[in-house]
This record gives structure tokens, C-alpha cells and sequence, in this order.
């Protein structure tokens, strides 16, 4: 009880951030509070964090209503399939589709398209690591615009790993996710005609990736290395580079025992001038030393590219790195 | 009459049963059993080799070789296999062909579930390994246990992680009147055990060498696992056993898992350098020369998660950053 006690705080300062992205539920907000009361009372806000309870307060409003009588329980039944209807059927057969679409995907039109590539290992060898790679780029060899790549472990009790809005970046982007149990790695792509374009994998797991403490706590003296960072910046052709970095920072989910919620919230790229390449939102699923791989779109004669990161405590952090004028394959 | 009809009724079970089991073919209809054979690679020292697979239902875990050898005062074994069943049936199989002697020694040359999971079977107080495997053992079997229940199901039943309690440090044992070489190397994991036979000459090297199999990384030091394999080279014998795949008398088993490991290192080298992603790196193609090669595709892509972010620690550039 004093852990959690010892946590609870430390929830605030992330909700609104969870908020931000999961507006469609945001009306809801006087049940999330009841039920963060009701979670305190039990003891549950050290196993329940912020995002999870926003998704789970959906869930325990419907079970409490199927519960009552067998009219309820029909009437439930109707409703679930009038608002799984609104989405097309999952081909990766996920009970949790229909929550992950209207949380995520409810402002626009869904379509499954196989022009989203995800990549990801059919098994997570680590599940504190699991790769993944998104390519979108053929939509926008179609003539789409990308405003957005929304990344999402479906069965995680965070589901929301990152977003990625690529303003003058490839559609492209590479991180590495927690995973909690086996689960879809689901990914939406809005493109600026409001539809979201969305494709997946299911990544088979043994489980455990957000219920750990961050390695980094095997060290007392972590918070020193908060924050370093590896990268290369390379060019690949005359207009596209290839960013890859790594940031020292542990990534607490708030779902470890006794150690609160604290992770690296924003990663921005931008030019010289200040012009945005890429605006990075990460969650608790990212892993520990969040690594990402990007694709800023850059002319011969751009020779740095300037990296700002933000944590969810407000520590920043920023960097510029030179981007080379010749191609390197 | 009851009686008979109950029986009848039972009989057509029974039958039915069998049938279903012969149709379908599944490994589930039937009881689980290993069917593990013994050759005897040399006079009195049997091998039970396993197959060249990933761990899968239908292997139950049998993918990995154990051996035993009589001494003139009883048995020696080295690795103990992927399961508590796995041990069952590797004693009976001992017993079989070394009836009425008591097994002396069990070694065990790592701490990976395929390779002492069977020691539950054994007197503790017979299982020995250098005090490296033993704090492996103790620190990750009982995770390591848990992921093989869930990769290998029923085939996993009763198996509890059991480390030796034997610590071993000298450079020579004798066992029951049979004197034996013992080896404390590392690489394929933090403590590798060789063990040699010094009648017959078998050098029993574990998983620091793979014969027409590709090497598994979860645990590996590229530098260590080469200078191993350099002692290895120079050391004396006559057959190597190698942890997973055939008898090797040449000691191709070492330039397999040499080539394999420089085509590893380079490639993971190359690939950080570029800024590729883990799933990027997985996709480049396994040389033809590895064509022969069990497993190399899977144990790759394994392998570029093991050991991706330590060359990302060497070779990506640190930066200078403001706070």
C-alpha cells in the first residue's frame, strides 16, 4: 500500500499527456476520476496506469451494464455490434480491435491497407526489445499525404507505443516496443484525407516487458546517464537522410513495482531554420534507451539536422548533428 | 452383461481414440515420449544427438545431443536434455546399455534449458559444472524454465530447474577409474564447460561449437567465443561432440562455428554502421556457403537481437548534448 501510495502522484503529471491522445474518451472524464478514487481505495494505481485505466473505465461500464439484467445484457450485445460495425473486421482477429479503433481511429475513415508495411520478428526473443519497423512510404508514392503513423501494441495495458507525424520526413520510422504478451503490433497511417490506413502483426511473446524494472535501476547511479545519446546521420540520396539514435533513459511504465511512471515523452527533428522534420510522441511501451530510426527529408545543401527531446519529468535535452553532403549505401 | 457392454463401449472409445490419433497425426493424441536412440560414437561413450530444429511441440526440445560413457566403476553423463522427461527416458536408456552400474558423474556444460533440465532425475550431489554455470543456473533456470513450459507445453510437465552442486575448478577429474580433462572456457555463454575423455579422446565441447547448425547468441561474447574456439583447436583428441549436430573427427565443427560467427559479426557491424534497424538487419540473406546450415534464417534473427544494441554501444558515435 505505501508504494502505491508513493505512486500515485507521480500519475498526474502523464495523464494529461494520455489525455491529449485519447480525446474520443475524454467526456468520460468524471467516471475516469470516480474510478480513480475507487482505484486508490484498492491499492490499484501501482498495476493500473493512467492510459490503462482511461481504456479500462470503457470496459468496466460495459460489464457493469451487461451485468444487471438479460435486457441489459442484449442491449449490450446490440450496441457492441453496431460499434464493431462501424470498423471493418480485423484480419488479425484481435478482441481488442474495436477499442483500439474507436480510442484511436475514430476521426476518420479505416481501411486495412497493405501498403503500411510493419515488420516485426513473428516472435519477440526479447520482449523488453521488439523491433519494429515501419514503411509507409508507398502511400505516398500513390500520391497520399501522411500526417500520421500511430504505433499500438493492441493487448499491452499501455497500448499506445508511439506517433510519428512525418511534416518533412519519409513515412518511416524504426523503434523498438515493451511487450506485455503475445499481441498485435498495430499500426493506423492517417493521410491528410482524414483515413487511416492500418496494418499489423501479431508478435508472439513470453510476456513480462512492462511489469519489469528498467535495467537501468540495477544501477544506482542511473540518473547520471539520463539522457546520453549514440546517433548517425547519414544521406541516402540528394533529398532523404537516415537518422538513427539512442537516448539513454529507462522508460518506466509506472507498472514496475514501487518505481513511478517516467519516459521520454517528445523527440523533435528539425532543420537550422526551425523548419519540423519529424515530431515524435512516445509512450511507456517504447523500451528502455528509446531508439528510433527516421528518414528527414533534406537537400544536399542542409548540413545539420537539431534534435530536441523532452521527458515526462521536463528534463531536456537537445543536440545537433552534422548530416554528410555525399551518399553512403 | 453390463459389464460387457461397459467394456465394449470403453473398447470402441479406445478405438475410436487411436484412430483419430492416426488420422490427424497429432503429437497430442498421443503420450509424450522421445523415442531417443544411442549410437555408440566410440567404444563405450553413446551419444543421444538431437535434431537440428528450433525448440517446437512436435521436437518436444530433443534438439540438443547428450552423452554417456561407461567408466570401469559406473556411468558418466554429460547434459541432461530439455526436460524432466527428458531425463527419464535417458536414464532408462542408460540403463539399457550399461545395465547395474550407478551413474558416478553428471556434467553439465551450460546453463541453457536444452542442456540441464533433465538434472532433476539425478542425485544432486553427482551434478557438477564449473561455479560459473551453477550461479547461471541459479540466477536465470527458473525464468529460462518458464519460457520452455510455454514453448513446449505437456513435454515440460514436472520439470523444475535444478543447478548442480558440485563446483568444479580442476584441470583434471577422475570418475570411477577413468580420468577426465576439464575445460573452463566462455563466449557461447559466461561460462562454457569442455570436458575430455582422456581414454578414448572425445572432447566434449557444449555449445561452443555447432555442427551443421547455426550457433545460438542469447548469452555469447563474439571475442570470447573466438578465443575459445583458438583453444579448442590446439587442444588434443580424437572425435569432438559437439553441443547440437554430428561427430566430428576433423574438427570441421570449429571452422563452421568460426565462419558463422565472422559472417555474424561483420554483418551486425555493418549493418549498426549504416543506421539500419533491427528489422532491416534481419532481412539480409544468409550466404549460400551456410546453405547446409540448420536453422541459420531463425537463429539470425534471433541473434540480431541479442547482440544489436552492444554494437550500437561500440560503433554508434556518442554526441555532445545540452541539457
Amino acid at each position: 500500500m505505501k508504494n502505491s501510495l508513493f505512486a500515485m502522484p507521480t500519475c498526474s503529471p502523464a495523464t494529461s499527456a494520455n489525455a491529449n491522445a485519447s480525446a474520443s474518451i475524454r467526456p468520460d472524464m468524471r467516471k475516469f476520476r470516480a474510478l480513480r478514487v475507487f482505484a486508490l481505495l484498492f491499492g490499484l494505481c501501482g498495476i493500473l496506469s493512467p492510459a490503462s485505466l482511461l481504456a479500462t473505465s470503457d470496459i468496466l461500464a460495459t460489464a457493469t451494464a451487461s451485468g444487471n439484467s438479460e435486457t441489459a445484457a442484449n442491449s449490450t450485445v446490440a450496441s457492441r455490434a453496431a460499434r464493431a460495425a462501424r470498423f471493418p473486421a480485423d484480419p488479425l482477429e484481435s478482441v481488442m480491435w474495436v477499442y483500439m479503433a474507436e480510442r484511436f481511429f475514430s476521426d476518420g475513415e479505416v481501411i486495412f491497407d497493405s501498403r503500411v508495411s510493419v515488420v516485426t520478428p513473428q516472435y519477440a526473443e526479447d520482449q523488453f526489445y521488439v523491433p519494429v519497423t515501419v514503411d509507409a512510404t508507398a502511400l505516398e508514392a500513390d500520391g497520399h499525404t501522411v500526417e500520421q503513423i500511430v504505433a499500438l501494441a493492441d493487448l499491452n495495458p499501455i497500448p499506445h507505443i508511439l506517433t510519428m507525424e512525418p511534416h518533412k520526413a519519409s513515412a518511416f520510422v524504426g523503434f523498438r516496443a515493451k511487450l506485455q504478451q503475445s499481441s498485435p503490433i498495430r499500426v493506423g497511417v492517417k493521410t491528410s484525407d482524414g483515413t487511416w490506413h492500418v496494418n499489423g502483426a501479431w508478435v508472439d511473446a513470453a510476456g513480462g516487458g512492462c511489469t519489469a524494472p528498467a535495467a537501468a535501476h540495477g544501477n544506482p547511479n542511473w540518473m547520471r546517464t539520463l539522457g546520453k545519446t549514440r546517433a548517425i546521420a547519414r544521406r541516402e540520396t540528394d533529398l532523404l537522410t537516415r537518422l538513427s539514435l539512442r537516448m539513454r533513459h529507462p522508460m518506466d511504465t509506472g507498472l514496475a513495482h514501487g518505481i513511478p511512471v517516467f519516459y521520454m515523452s517528445d523527440i523533435k527533428v528539425k532543420l537550422e531554420d526551425g523548419t519540423a522534420l519529424a515530431d515524435v510522441q512516445l509512450f511507456e511501451p517504447v523500451s528502455e534507451n528509446p531508439t528510433l530510426t527516421l528518414k528527414p527529408k533534406m537537400a544536399a545543401t542542409d548540413s545539420t539536422m537539431k534534435v530536441f527531446a523532452r521527458d515526462t519529468e521536463g528534463n531536456e535535452f537537445r543536440f545537433d548533428l552534422a548530416v554528410p553532403a555525399e551518399i553512403s549505401n | 452383461m453390463h459389464l460387457l457392454k461397459h467394456s465394449r463401449r470403453a473398447f470402441l472409445k479406445a478405438a475410436a481414440g487411436s484412430c483419430a490419433c492416426a488420422l490427424c497425426g497429432g503429437a497430442n493424441a498421443r503420450v509424450l515420449k522421445y523415442e531417443l536412440l544411442a549410437s555408440e560414437v566410440e567404444s563405450k561413450t553413446w551419444v543421444v544427438h538431437g535434431r537440428n530444429e528450433y525448440f517446437s511441440f512436435e521436437n518436444g526440445g530433443n534438439i540438443v545431443n547428450t552423452a554417456f560413457i561407461e567408466v570401469p566403476e559406473g556411468v558418466v553423463v554429460i547434459d541432461t536434455g530439455p526436460s524432466k522427461r527428458f531425463g527419464e527416458q535417458l536414464l532408462d536408456l542408460i540403463s539399457q546399455k550399461i545395465p547395474g552400474k550407478p551413474v558416478l558423474r553428471v556434467y553439465n556444460t551450460h546453463h541453457h534449458p536444452d542442456h540441464f533440465l533433465g538434472n532433476q532425475v539425478f542425485d544432486p550431489q553427482i551434478i557438477a559444472a564449473p561455479q560459473g554455470v551453477i550461479d547461471n543456473i541459479e540466477a536465470e533456470g527458473d525464468a529460462l524454465t518458464d519460457n520452455m513450459y510455454r514453448l513446449l507445453g505437456d513435454w515440460m510437465r514436472g520439470t523444475d530447474s535444478v543447478a548442480p552442486t558440485q563446483a568444479l575448478d580442476a584441470s583434471q577429474e577422475n570418475v570411477g577409474g577413468r580420468d577426465f580433462s576439464l575445460f573452463y572456457l566462455s563466449g557461447h555463454t559466461s561460462s562454457d564447460f569442455v570436458i575430455r575423455d582422456n581414454h578414448t579422446g572425445v572432447l566434449f565441447s557444449g555449445d561452443l561449437l555447432f555442427m551443421y547448425r547455426a550457433p545460438t547468441t542469447p548469452h555469447a561474447d563474439i571475442g570470447d567465443w573466438r578465443q575459445s574456439l583458438a583453444m579448442l583447436r590446439d587442444t588434443d583428441r580424437d572425435l569432438i561432440v559437439p553441443g547440437h549436430g554430428p561427430g566430428d573427427e576433423k574438427g570441421e565443427a570449429i571452422d563452421q562455428t568460426l565462419d558463422w560467427l565472422d559472417w555474424l559479426d561483420g554483418s551486425l557491424r555493418d549493418a549498426v554502421e549504416r543506421g539500419w534497424t533491427m528489422n532491416e538487419a534481419m532481412q539480409l540473406p544468409i550466404p549460400e556457403r551456410f546453405n547446409s546450415i540448420a536453422v541459420g534464417k531463425t537463429e539470425f534473427e534471433r541473434s540480431v537481437v541479442h547482440l544489436y544494441q552492444k554494437y550500437e554501444d561500440e560503433l554508434m558515435p556518442a554526441i555532445e548534448i545540452v541539457q
